[in-house]
């Protein structure tokens, strides 16, 4: 079972960017070399905490391109789930790793976007509306296989483009890795 | 009981959904149960007193209609 580290100063087991296990987890990262996945993924996530800012990531041309009513239908669920995962007061579980792979592949159609302001420093100041931090949701056990997946995602040029065949697998490897 | 300020402001965020979903299938030929499951959806951000409501369960309320009606989701 996947386990995260809290994202939300309300949720049991928050660590705060400041401590020394945020400190540890990252050091981890760069010895692995994955922290410039992190770094990318974090830094272009983070303003999606913003419900209208998500909602405009969703609409931009490469998702909405289609006027199948079925690839709107992949954009509307998409964009639910990772609603779902942003505002999810629950404790730490299995869809939040699952749903990272809907917010990688929303960062895939959005190379352009940065936050600004959190370029400098993204681990540190990946602080998003609502006290959510994206940077936070760290797994504390078997993160090296997530790291491993998210580097693998990453040199693949990213999830298969809003389809459901490519998010259905890219969850199942989220899931069963 | 009335909600939490923090109950609150997510239920607000989520009750964005509908208005959201109905712009994404704007000028596309989807089948009406689509738009009737939007339809549900906002209802029930209107209903009083609605708790619990999560955009995981608009979500599998849209993967519902759509399958009820025979649609494939690929």
């Amino acid at each position: 079972m996947w386990r995260l580290r809290a994202a939300c100063p309300q949720w049991a087991g928050y660590t705060d960017t400041a401590s020394a296990e945020h400190a540890r987890v990252w050091a981890l990262a760069r010895e692995q070399g994955y922290a410039a996945v992190f770094n990318t993924a974090v830094t272009d996530l983070s303003r999606w905490g913003d419900v209208e800012q998500l909602e405009q990531a969703y609409l931009r041309p490469g998702c909405t391109a289609a006027d199948n009513w079925r690839s709107r239908l992949r954009i509307a669920l998409a964009y639910l789930r990772t609603l779902a995962f942003l505002h999810n007061t629950g404790s730490p579980e299995i869809v939040k790793v699952c749903t990272l792979g809907l917010l990688l592949t929303l960062h895939r159609h959005n190379p352009g976007v940065r936050a600004t302001g959190t370029e400098a420093n993204p681990f540190g100041r990946a602080v998003v509306l609502k006290d959510f931090k994206i940077s936070q949701f760290l797994v504390s056990a078997q993160r090296h296989s997530l790291l491993a997946i998210l580097g693998r995602v990453v040199s693949n040029g990213g999830p298969a483009s809003c389809t459901p065949r490519g998010l259905s697998s890219l969850m199942r490897t989220f899931c069963h890795a | 009981m009335p909600l939490a300020e923090s109950d609150a402001e997510l239920l607000e965020d989520v009750c964005h959904a509908p208005r959201f979903l109905r712009h994404v299938f704007a000028g596309t030929a989807a089948p009406s149960v689509v738009s009737a499951a939007i339809d549900g959806l906002q209802s029930a951000c209107e209903a009083q007193g609605t708790m619990g409501l999560t955009a995981d369960w608009m979500a599998d309320q849209l993967i519902g209609a759509v399958e009820q009606a025979g649609q494939t989701l690929v």
